[in-house]
């Protein structure tokens, strides 16, 4: 992978792989890495029970497992859930039904609604 | 026979340019993907019509030369080498689709059409109806996954694919051609009934007593519209007890359970390190038809409905996650959207290996099944690669343990070899059978098989083939 980096992947869970390969593919779309050039942030993913940090920096995310570090957001739900996170690009109609858990600044977690564009 | 006279000989019965003694394909036709050991033939020869099979046999009798039908050689069980030398007859250019009868829908075809040349033609020139494909490549024989009692994805509706045979006609090991069901009687193959059923001469004897030249199939309606789904789910006992509810629907055209690193592996992982404590442990993997959208909107329903009692009683299940979604995510999920497929995870591993435990029997000891093959597959290093389903309704259900690995890695080789004997022997204790047989299983077979079952076996093959011409050493029949 070129922009998205799996922190141990043989022993990534199936979301975790799942999602890197979805980052993957955003990021490799003209101009998409560049926005996030500026950033350094952490964002927290949990679904069916799996959870990984995303931590975008200079261009590139790396996945790990778990929730690590400081991070500034966290979204968690149903892995259907997100499956209708990324194809509708709306968190609005998964959250009101129950699929999705927002904690933290809700303003991070804006990268995602491109990042995981189904 | 010195190979220079065989192919000479040979080629008085075949065109030279099909006779074929070179090192590199003699090289070629004596491995497969399997641990099986290499088995190198004499020679090798397309051949192209039921005349030249019946020649062919005739020879051999007469020089006591073995015969190896082949065609695609993608049997996971070592089935097409020759244990004893001999000829290979290779099927893959008797490619004909002879007929099409849309209403008695079936098929009538010659042993080299793959599973790829009849998907192409039903969608051209019989868009209403279709057939069934197994999750092995396109270049997969049609008749040959039939005539080793294969499976494909309507097998949980219609059974092993000897079911779905109406009638063949098959060069004998005497070079008799003998038409077998309702073709036998009348110009429409319609089935294989009602006339004594001599197909069973020919299902899963492993090409030892004859050569097929022309099968008829059955096809079945192609509805307009098709649903595919998959769930993510807990544990595979969990995914077994859903199946199992599933199935009992009658509403599914395949219903299909993985166990997690068939998962990784769709992504790139090719040797899973382990299992995370978070993720599920199995996928289950739905497909159904329907003729309107109400129909299919009342088919999901009754998916949301069984979920929600299997979760009342302690199953733990995601939701459906339709397969048009996931293939937007991961562009190979388009697999499952299209057959006949190649899963080249299984086969682009850059070991060249895979092998497999197949086994159909009782879906009431598949928990105990999956737990005793991940505790043999862990032991040897391999990552529980199972693929479970319902067969016929559910009356009987596949259990398949696959490996893959590394052909010029001997140590790894021998694992494997251990570990299919141990897996192999544990589905036998629980009542499994393994099919497509390899011979290292023929063997452990034989120990269960009642002896007067075996001993008829012999007697007719002694019968149909008394100088022991087809495919010797397989089934241990001399």
């Amino acid at each position: 992978m070129q922009y998205v980096e799996i922190v141990e992947p043989e022993k990534m869970h199936l979301m975790g792989l799942m999602l890197a390969h979805l980052f993957e593919k955003n990021l490799s779309k003209p101009g998409a890495a560049d926005r996030l050039k500026s950033k350094d942030s952490r964002i927290g993913i949990g679904a069916g029970g799996m959870k990984i940090t995303l931590h975008m920096s200079d261009g590139r995310v790396i996945v790990s497992k778990g929730f690590e570090g400081r991070i500034a957001a966290r979204v968690e739900g149903t892995m259907d859930g997100f499956m209708a996170f990324g194809v509708h690009r709306s968190m609005v109609g998964p959250y009101l039904q129950g699929k999705l858990k927002i904690a933290g600044n809700p303003f991070a977690l804006l990268p995602m609604l491109w990042l995981t564009k189904l | 026979m010195q190979s220079k006279e065989l192919s000479e000989a040979l080629s008085t019965i075949i065109p030279p340019d099909r006779v074929l003694i070179d090192d590199a394909t003699l090289t070629e036709y004596s491995s497969d993907m399997t641990e099986t050991p290499p088995a190198r033939p004499d020679a090798v020869v397309k051949a192209h019509t039921r005349d030249e099979i019946v020649s062919l046999v005739r020879f051999a009798n007469e020089n006591r030369v073995p015969l190896i039908p082949a065609v695609a050689r993608t049997n996971l069980g070592g089935l097409c080498l020759p244990d004893h030398g001999g000829v290979i007859v290779d099927l893959t250019e008797m490619r004909r689709i002879i007929e099409v009868n849309e209403n008695e829908m079936y098929a009538l075809i010659e042993p080299g059409v793959t599973f790829g040349d009849i998907s192409a033609y039903l969608k051209e020139k019989h868009p209403s109806i279709r057939f069934g494909y197994p999750l092995s490549p396109p270049y997969t024989s049609v008749c040959a996954n039939c005539i080793c009692d294969g499976l494909a994805n309507l097998s949980m509706r219609h059974g092993a694919m000897s079911e779905w045979v109406n009638g063949m006609e098959v060069v004998l090991p005497s070079g008799e051609v003998i038409v077998t069901g309702a073709g036998a009687v009348s110009p429409v193959w319609f089935g294989h009934a009602p006339i004594p059923d001599l197909d069973g001469l020919i299902f899963s004897w492993q090409g030892t007593t004859g050569i097929v030249t022309k099968m008829a199939v059955q096809l079945w309606p192609n509805l307009p519209l098709r649903k595919r789904m998959f769930l993510l789910v807990g544990t595979h006992i969990d995914a077994f007890n859903l199946m199992r509810r599933f199935c009992r629907t009658m509403m599914f055209d395949d219903i299909g359970g993985m166990t997690w690193p068939t998962g990784k592996m769709l992504f790139g992982i090719k040797r899973p390190a382990g299992k995370d404590p978070t993720e599920p442990g199995a996928f289950v993997y739905l497909d159904f038809s329907g003729n309107i959208p109400e129909e299919i909107d009342c088919k999901l329903k009754m998916v949301r409905t069984v979920l929600a009692r299997a979760r009342a009683e302690g199953v733990k299940s995601e939701d459906p996650i339709m397969l048009e979604d996931i293939v937007k995510l991961n562009e190979r999920f388009a697999k499952f959207a299209e057959f006949p497929t190649t899963l080249d995870f299984l086969l682009d591993h850059g070991g060249g290996g895979l092998t497999w435990v197949g086994t159909y029997g009782p879906t009431a000891a598949w928990d105990e099944a999956a737990n005793r093959a991940e505790q043999i597959m862990a032991k040897h290093g391999f990552a529980p690669t199972m693929v479970l389903r319902p067969m016929k309704g559910g009356h009987f259900g596949v259990f398949r343990v696959i490996t893959i690995f590394d052909k010029k890695d001997a140590a790894e080789t021998e694992r494997v070899r251990q570990c299919n004997r141990e897996l192999g022997r544990m589905a036998l204790d629980l009542g499994f059978v393994i099919y497509k047989t390899p011979a290292w299983a023929v063997e452990m077979m034989l120990e269960r098989m009642n002896p007067e079952t075996h001993a008829l076996m012999k007697r007719i093959k002694k019968l149909l083939d008394p100088n022991n011409i087809m495919n010797p050493g397989k089934w241990k029949l001399s």
